[in-house]
Formats: structure tokens, sequence, C-alpha cells
């Protein structure tokens, strides 16, 4: 991935915007990306926008109508949790491939309160309760319980997880959710599905991120590498075969293998990584992945939390934004958002929760579906 | 009350009616590399053969391989219940509801042999055929 660097990228803080439009929000987050880099609509030369639940209702063309109809293709995109990183990624690929200089990413989703209401199942049988559950808590609580019977990770190190992430989003003014959640609250919120309990699931919010991809030359031509960022690797790869997925959807295959092509890809090792925005989507996720990143060995992860080390100050912070748990999880904006945090910390410009000295930053997401499959992307980040 | 001696009719594809009253789960074995998948499939996903694979009947027992409590689902779906993954004694897994009593600690789930039957859903069809799906009973303690 040689020559791709972020030039400019931001995100909205996420909350509930019942008054704004999707493409008003996207048309925000892009006009902050394009203000951090310096650069105009009239710079851009593709757009490559991510929704979930909005992509077969052109949010690119509705976001490019709103910033400025410079001709250019624009590319929908729509992969589940992976949405926006999916995005990200093509733009990072059509920068690389030389076919543009510089592309914007956006990823932007307007959600409904409460259980994602999956799309696209048949009609006629409603399968929910029947054969059990479709609902998203379900696949990471069955998953948190397979780690549990193997390992015998409790249920109080994963809600360990929510107290660590709550308290990064302390400082973090764009999260959601900014308050301290003490253990017991955690443990005592209204259980969802076991070991998850409400502050152990990520909120369905509104948001918007995106970010200006450029080639190192346009970067250098144009003065920008002062703040600019390298990608060092794009990684992503879906529904890896594992033999539980007739009955549970993997995340964890998917993101060991799209890890490891990251690594080798990068040429780097977990050795050297920062700082990690990883998908929280649940507080057993975070623990499953810890593993699935090769941040600690299989099995290791229940000790890993508790033994701080992923907590800011520790020898490997995750999430120090707050995490999909604090920030919301506005599944098509959620993976440039991720991106955004990194970038913050390898420019210095965190603030009170910088990961002093950070060169190297990892950013994973990862998402699927019941019975239909999952997609993820890894991208790994470098000071330039 | 919907009627009981309603034409039974499929819920998901991999489930097979059987006129006798034998239904059962279907499933699709590679003889390439001895993987077995739920319902019929074309391909091994497993080794991508694509000429290699028998469909075949799958067995009626198996162990809990996973599963949780759902304390919250779709508007008007009665709640708790147990959200259960089964692994198919001889091969196969199949996710679905785990009757039974609701267990303080799933983890403790893991393990414990379950019949798997077919049974009607309590759903009508428009044409007023019963939905048949996989239900899962408890046989005895987690092993």
């Amino acid at each position: 991935m040689s020559g791709v660097v972020i030039a400019g990228i931001d995100m909205i803080p996420f909350g509930r915007f019942p008054d704004r439009s999707l493409e008003d929000l996207g048309a925000e987050a892009a006009l902050m990306a394009l203000a951090d880099a310096d650069l105009t609509i009239h710079d851009v030369q593709a757009l490559y926008c991510g929704s979930a639940l909005q992509a077969t209702a052109f949010p690119g063309q509705r976001v490019l109508r709103r910033i400025g109809q410079r001709t250019m293709p624009v590319l929908n995109v729509v992969n589940g949790c992976a949405t926006g990183a999916s995005a990200f990624r093509e733009a990072v690929l059509a920068v690389a491939s030389g076919r543009h200089d510089v592309a914007l990413a956006v990823g932007v989703e307007k959600m409904d309160r409460g259980l994602i209401v999956m799309p696209g199942r048949p009609s006629g049988f409603q399968e929910e309760g029947a054969i059990g559950t479709i609902t998203t808590p379900c696949m990471f609580s069955q998953a948190g319980v397979v780690h549990s019977a193997a390992y015998g990770t409790t249920f109080e190190q994963y809600a360990k997880v929510s107290v660590k992430n709550h308290h990064h989003a302390t400082m973090n003014d764009k999260a959601f959710v900014r308050r301290e959640t003490p253990l017991e609250e955690v443990m005592a919120s209204e259980m969802i599905a076991y070991p998850n309990t409400k502050l152990m699931c990520s909120i369905n919010v509104d948001g918007a991120a995106a970010a200006i991809v450029t080639s190192e030359a346009f970067a250098r031509k144009h003065g920008l590498m002062a703040r600019a960022v390298r990608v060092r690797v794009a990684a992503s790869l879906a529904s890896v075969f594992t033999e539980m997925e007739d009955g549970l959807t993997d995340f964890n295959e998917v993101t060991r293998e799209t890890a490891k092509l990251a690594y080798e890809s990068a040429g780097l090792g977990v050795e050297d990584i920062d700082l990690v925005e990883l998908h929280d989507c649940f507080a057993t996720a975070e623990l499953l992945h810890y593993e699935n990143l090769g941040l600690c060995a299989k099995g290791e992860s229940g000790a890993l939390i508790d033994s701080g080390e992923t907590a800011l100050g520790g020898r490997l912070p995750v999430n120090v934004s707050g995490g999909l748990l604090s920030k919301g999880h506005p599944l098509g904006a959620t993976g440039i958002a991720n991106l955004y945090e990194i970038c913050l910390h390898l420019r210095g410009e965190a603030g009170m929760r910088q990961v002093e000295g950070a060169r190297l930053g990892l950013a994973h997401i990862v998402g699927g579906m019941t019975d239909y499959g999952s997609a993820c992307a890894v991208h790994i980040l470098e000071r330039a | 009350m919907s009627d009981p001696l309603a034409e039974p009719v499929a819920a998901v594809p991999y489930v097979v009616i059987d006129r006798d009253g034998d239904h059962h789960l279907i499933g699709s074995r590679c003889a390439q590399c001895g993987t077995t998948l739920l319902g019929r499939r074309v391909a091994c996903a497993a080794c991508g053969t694509h000429d290699s694979v028998e469909h075949v009947r799958l067995a009626d027992t198996g162990r809990v391989r996973t599963c949780t409590v759902i304390n919250r689902s779709y508007p008007g779906v009665p709640v708790p219940f147990i959200a259960a993954v089964i692994d198919i004694d001889g091969g196969g897994v199949v996710r679905g509801t785990l009757r039974g009593d609701i267990p303080a600690d799933p983890v403790a789930e893991v393990g414990r042999p379950v019949r798997i039957s077919i049974e009607d859903s309590g759903q009508r069809d428009t044409a007023g055929r019963a939905f048949y799906s996989q239900v899962f009973h408890p046989l005895g303690a987690a092993a």
C-alpha cells in the first residue's frame, strides 16, 4: 500500500438527530474532512460512500449534491458493520492503483433505537423466537459463552470492557455516552442476552465520518505531509469458513485471517502497534478480538483485561476513543470513525486521551448477520 | 387455536417434511473433505469442491455447543427463551430454540445432550398450512 495517505479525516459527534437527513450528516463530515486536509470538493476525483441501511438509495449522490456536484464517479458501499471501512478501503485501492490522486470516503448512518431489525428475511414464517433469534446481541453473547466454556472467562471480565471503554469516553467529547460506569453498575444493568447487559451493548445512533485519501505524491506537491497519516495496509476478508457457521456467524476466524493478512502485508507484528481501535459492538467481542488480533494468546483475554494493559496508560491501549460502546455504532460511519481516532493519536492531537509517542495504530471492524455471513477489515496506519 | 391437523410445510429450507411424519433435518456431506453442512448444497463451503457433495439425513440428537438466554427480542416475541447452537451427532450444526427451564448460567448448558425434534411452530401460511421447524429438547445433564 505504498504511497497512500490520509490527508484529512473527521467525524461529527455521534448522537440522535431526528431533524437532520442522512445527506446532511454525511455532507457535514465530508466538509470537515476536506477542511482538515485544507482541500475543497474541487480537488476530489471520486467518492466512496458507505451506508449499511440506505445503500440502495444513492447515499453518496445525495451527499455530493450537498457539497458540490463536481463531475466524478460515486460508488455506494455496503458490507454490514464493515461498511465504512470497506468504503475507505475502496478509496485507498483507487488511489493506490493510480486511478485517482484524491478520493473522498464517507460513512454515514441514520438509525432507529433498539434492536436492529435485519432486512431481507423471507416473509411468512416468523422465525424470531421459534428457531432462536437473529438479534445481534445473541451472536456475540453466544460467542462469549463459547469462550467462557473453553477458558473460564467470567461475566465480570467481560463487564470490565465496558468500565474501561466508558472511562475512556469521558475524555472524548464526540462520544455519545460520556460517563463513568462502575463495574457493579455494568453487571447490574438489564441483562439483554447473557453475558451482555445493556451497558455492554453498543448504542444505535446517527453519525457520519469522512476521510480524504490522496497519493503521497499529491500530498507532497500540495504541502499536506505535515499532518498526513500513511496507510500501511488495507486488508479485508469475508465469510471465512468455520465448522460452526451454520449455527453461529463467525467473527473470530475472519478477524484472525484478516489480521494475519494485514500484519504480513505490512511486514509488521502486533508488537509494533501502539494503539488499537477494535470492534467492541458488545463487550464480549472486545475480549475475543484481543486474541483474534494477536494482542494475547488464545484463552488469555480475560487475564489481559484484568491486567489493565489495554487501558489508556497501559502497554497497548484499546479503544481509547471509548469504542462503539461509548461513541455509539452508526453502522456505516463506524469504520471511518475508528480510523479518525487512530489518526488523532498519530498526529498527537488526541488531547487528554493521547497515547504518547504513537507511531503505528490498528483499526479493526467486523460485521455479520445470522445465517448470512461476515465481513472484516483491518487497517494499519503510520505517522508519516 | 389453529388447526392441529393442518398440512405441515417446512418453515426453513433444511427441514424435510415426510408424508409418514418422519420429519428431519437434511444436510450435505463432502466426500472430498468430510465436512457436513446444513441444508442442500451445490458445493462444499469448506473445500470448494463442487462435485463431491451428497445430501444426507442429519441425526435427531446432538449437544449444546453454545447458548444464551434472550431477554430482549423483537416486539411481540415472548421472552425469555434460550437461543442455542447444536452440534448434531454425526456432523452438522443447527441453531434454534432450546426448551426447558431458563438456566441461571448458560455456560453450564454447554455440552448438554438434546433431542432435535421437527414440530408444529403454531404458525400458519396463507394457505392454512402449518410451519414446521426444529426445536431442541434437553435429554440430560451437560457433559
